[in-house]
């Protein structure tokens, strides 16, 4: 019999594929690199459709398109990959950010062959995150995505590039290794040792209580770092604030959601009573992430900081919800990364717009931009909107899900996160009206509106943005069987 | 049979190599001169065929003192690899610095074959013999660079520190024989009985009068001593903290394919004396007061640590690579803490990795500087735009020793906290990940001038294509080795297991 083609190997090893082909490229071909960027990207992108045009979600409890290969049999590490419903969304979302990014890198006139290069090194890693079933295959593809990552932001970024480089690869790298301790101690308390992420929650009932704490404390770690939760979040505003467009959309995009991910991945299911350990401690930090993180993008001067803040502040939703453990909190958890990707990379997409134009972030640097820029405006604030939670766009229904599945479970702490969804309406409500309403300055007077490259890559995402708003079963109906057996199985054990 | 010529042919092949060398270059100093390298890389060839064909026989010859088995073969193939990269780098790598003269491929073989020598070795004047000889070349080729005081200040040094630290590991020899009057690891290992623990127990000394017969009972006093002195000088081989001393200045000031060398063979050697002796000495070796790994953790923290932190300030690379070489001995030693399969097993996987990336790393630095004419951080400005070929290759060995996946030292340093966190030693894991965290840094301090900074002046010569080979296998081999470590895994666990059949 034939073998299966292995989709989701194509996926991953696309983009590293065109790297090679970027590599051999004469470097001064800068049109020719761009496109095989584009190219490789939407290719791995259609490879993912293909996944999600066979995946069954009616098939719970169970991977699909599995692959299986042994890779270092004398440690039990195996090449394992699958995908099933908490995975294929933020599969689907890391191809789809990815292949726009790349149009939206055109902007990068500098060593574009070493940019394109690394951008799809960065992208392979990230994507082979959500589709490794080894903890070590894991590991790898987690670690993978720092170097591009760390030069990306540093040769490519602002003024402060190498300091919020360096930061942000000694912060992960620092929480990763933390969790590689974790990863060892699963391996060697299970009988046989395995790295497999499916067996190890086969057999996560002969864990003691104890030891699930403390490995939960050491992924913990990794994760949160990556979230970021409050205390571990201040990599992110630097970070964002030095890279340039196309990364800070794959960052608050992407990369965030790897922390989420993990803990629903590998952090609940195989520690489980670890997690029921930590709900409490993890819905009180998703709290403080909210509201803190609001109240600080609020105070803001510098627009991107104020989106990379407001980052913060709407990942606490995933951790909220992640904590309550329902069937909707965990619905909600893993729609609000899918939806905070696309609206949050959409906002990083146009203030890369902007600065391009203008050169200058500051808020306080622009007024009355809705007469010269009208279609800029336009989108820049339905994407604001859709941030803030406006009913009938796609943020509304991930953080109602959130709050709504957290409220059983936690009904004060939703309460007071109800305070950081007004701060947060507040912010982006003051800012539009400080930047697009009000008198236009004389030095915008020839400012140009955004072109058609740009509204590629925004179009699709407001397009997602109201197809998930007033349709959020098309998410739903992906993912919902698999957190409902997710859910199941951590009441189950508690 | 006592003469088994068979299991010396490796040996013989580079001592052999090496004279007829020299007897070459009686005959024609240019002709031999251009063919050295070239040769030598032939002479490193076939002693690792002769070595691995001497794997499938394990063999005990010359009265006990030379033991040949798949342990030896492993160090005999990282060190004969070494030796051709190394030769291969030295290539036209700087006529001015005389490595075009034939002695110094001459002194380089020799060297290996010394390092061989202490690999095989299990008596204990075979081993002293081994380091001397492997020590003097060494000091020899430190300070080759004729005419020049860096160098042979460094060799000076070198020679300075190295004979102290002999000094004292003959004494705790001396020690060791004087107690069980025996040379060799095995019988003394027979010899030095299994000790209670008791009050007092300087009441022991009546080994002293040998009345009750073979059964004596030792001190463990004298135990510790022994092996704490046998640790000082191999604490300086593998320039472990506190025996590091000389290693900064001797890199520094060494021709850098010879600094290659010592960071990767030299080292390695001094770890093939150490697991030979833990591994044969096992069980006296737990009369040592509080358990010996307790030492040997030591050693190693605080290799780690003060290698890292002192390599972040480094501003010469050689002197960054010679504390990151620093850190890693430390990493590696943590391996023999485990005191397991798994972990003696993880130090030679550990030490093959090693060679690939810092082979590498070193090669690259070398060929830079005879590009450049520079090893200051700051002559790496821009090198990503000058030479972007060689600077990615540095950003790749460099990664690889702070321990990125997929290359090479990532499998290196997970092997090595496998080990740790199998036998639960969590502390020694947590200090092991802090100190790659901050060697990251370090590495960084290197990575951040090529990419991040601009270019400046233009470069002088052109690589050696001779280089450009070795630095294109070194780089295969951190990267394949990082991706698939099975086969070495698999090599490392059956060279263990055999020699301490019992834990």
């Amino acid at each position: 019999m034939a073998m299966a083609f292995p989709i989701l190997t194509a996926t991953v090893f696309t983009p590293v594929v065109g790297m090679v082909v970027v590599l051999l490229l004469p470097e001064r071909w800068v049109t020719g690199i761009r496109a095989v960027g584009v190219a490789f990207t939407a290719v791995a992108m259609g490879f993912s459709a293909w996944a999600l045009a066979v995946f069954d979600p009616g098939i719970t409890g169970a991977m699909q398109l599995e692959e299986l290969h042994r890779w270092i049999p004398s440690v039990n590490v195996f090449y394992h990959l699958g995908i099933d419903g908490l995975s294929i969304p933020l599969f689907i979302l890391t191809t789809l950010l990815s292949f726009l990014a790349a149009i939206a890198s055109f902007s990068i006139k500098e060593r574009v062959k070493e940019y394109y290069a690394l951008y799809l090194l960065l992208v392979a890693g990230m994507l082979g995150v959500f589709v490794s079933l080894d903890l070590f295959l894991f590991y790898v593809f987690w670690e993978v995505m720092l170097v591009p990552m760390y030069f990306l932001i540093g040769m490519w970024g602002g003024e402060r590039r190498e300091y919020a480089a360096i930061k942000f690869f000694l912060y992960t790298l620092l929480g990763s290794v933390i969790m590689l301790l974790g990863i060892l101690a699963l391996y060697f308390t299970a009988q046989p040792h395995t790295f497999d992420m499916l067996e190890l929650m086969r057999q996560q009932g002969t864990f003691l209580r104890t030891f699930q704490i403390v490995v939960f404390l050491a992924f913990f770690v990794g994760f949160a770092i990556k979230v970021p939760v409050f205390p571990f979040h201040t990599w992110l505003p630097d970070a964002h604030v030095e890279a340039p467009t196309a990364i800070s959309v794959l960052l608050a995009g992407v990369l965030l959601k790897m922390g989420g991910y993990g803990l629903l991945r590998v952090s609940f299911p195989i520690l489980p009573q670890g997690a029921h350990w930590f709900a409490w401690p993890l819905a009180i930090l998703g709290v403080i992430n909210i509201v803190y993180g609001s109240l600080v993008a609020m105070a803001q001067k510098d627009l991107k900081k104020l989106i990379a803040y407001s980052s913060v502040g709407h990942m606490g939703f995933v951790l909220l919800g992640a904590a309550a453990m329902t069937p909707t909190g965990l619905n909600g958890a893993v729609m609000q990364m899918f939806c905070h990707g696309i609206i949050t990379g959409a906002l990083f997409l146009l203030v890369g717009v902007l600065y391009d134009r203008a050169h200058v972030r500051d808020i306080d640097a622009f007024s009355g931009l809705a007469v010269r820029v009208p279609v800029y405006v336009g989108i820049m604030s339905f994407t604001m909107f859709a941030s803030l939670g406006l009913p009938g766009l796609a943020g509304f229904v991930a953080e109602f899900l959130s709050l709504a599945g957290a409220f059983p479970v936690f009904p004060v702490l939703v309460i007071i996160s109800g305070a950081g969804i007004v701060i947060t309406a507040a912010y982006f409500l003051w800012t539009i009206r400080r930047m697009f309403l009000g008198k236009l300055m004389p030095r915008w007077e020839n400012l140009p509106d955004i072109n058609f490259r740009e509204l590629v890559t925004v179009v699709p995402l407001m397009i997602l943005m109201v197809l998930i708003g007033v349709y959020p079963s098309v998410l739903i109906k992906l993912m919902n069987p698999a957190l409902t057996e997710l859910s199941r199985v951590m009441m189950a054990l508690k | 049979m006592e003469y088994d010529w068979l299991s010396l042919l490796p040996h013989l092949i580079l001592a052999g190599g090496a004279v007829l060398l020299v007897a070459a270059s009686a005959a024609s100093r240019r002709f031999a001169g251009a063919v050295a390298p070239y040769f030598t890389v032939a002479v490193a060839a076939a002693t690792a065929v002769a070595a691995l064909v001497l794997w499938r026989e394990p063999a005990v010859s010359w009265f006990g003192a030379l033991t040949v088995d798949p342990f030896f073969v492993i160090f005999a193939v990282i060190f004969c690899a070494a030796l051709a990269l190394v030769a291969l780098l030295s290539a036209r790598y700087a006529p001015l610095e005389g490595s075009d003269r034939p002695e110094y491929y001459a002194l380089l073989i020799m060297v290996t074959c010394a390092v061989s020598f202490m690999a095989s070795a299990t008596n204990l004047v075979l081993i002293y013999v081994a380091i001397e000889f492997s020590s003097i070349l060494s000091y020899v080729l430190v300070g080759y660079i004729r005419g020049d005081r860096f160098s042979a200040e460094a060799g000076l040094k070198y020679f300075l520190y190295g004979a102290a630290a002999s000094a004292v590991m003959l004494l705790g020899f001396g020690l060791l024989y004087g107690m069980t009057g025996a040379t060799d690891l095995a019988a003394i290992a027979r010899s030095l009985p299994r000790v209670e623990w008791a009050f007092g127990s300087w009441g022991y000394l009546t080994f002293l009068a040998p009345v009750t017969g073979a059964a004596a009972t030792l001190p463990p006093e004298f135990v510790f001593l022994a092996f704490a002195l046998i640790l000082v000088g191999l604490g300086y081989k593998i320039s472990a903290v506190p025996f590091h001393m000389w290693a900064p200045d001797a890199y520094q000031g060494a021709p850098t394919p010879i600094a290659a060398f010592l960071s990767v063979a030299s080292k390695a050697s001094g770890f093939a004396v150490i697991l030979r002796l833990v591994l044969t000495l096992h069980a006296p070796l737990d009369m040592v007061y509080g358990g010996w790994t307790k030492y040997l953790a030591a050693l190693a923290v605080a290799s780690m640590v003060f290698g890292v932190l002192v390599g972040i300030v480094q501003k010469d690379v050689r002197r960054l690579l010679a504390y990151s070489s620093i850190a890693h001995a430390g990493f590696a030693l943590l391996g023999v803490v485990a005191d397991t399969h798994l972990g003696f097993a993880s130090v030679l996987v550990y030490l093959a990795l090693y060679a690939a990336m810092n082979i590498g790393a070193f090669g690259t630095v070398a060929v830079i500087g005879h590009v450049t004419g520079g090893y200051d951080l700051k002559d790496y400005a821009g090198m990503g735009k000058r030479h972007p070929i060689l600077a990615a290759a540095l950003a790749v060995f460099l990664l690889a020793l702070a321990g990125i996946p997929p290359l090479a030292g990532f499998f290196a340093k997970f092997y090595i906290l496998a080990a740790l966190i199998a036998r639960d030693y969590i502390f020694l894991a947590v200090v092991a990940i802090l100190a790659s965290v901050v060697a990251l840094f370090m590495y960084a301090r290197v990575l951040k001038p090529m990419y991040f900074g601009k270019a400046e002046g233009e470069d002088m010569r052109r690589v050696s294509p001779a280089a450009a080979v070795a630095l294109l296998i070194c780089f295969i081999f951190t990267v394949l080795l990082g991706v698939w470590p099975q086969p070495l895994v698999a090599w490392a666990k059956a060279a263990v297991v055999p020699l301490l059949p019992r834990i």
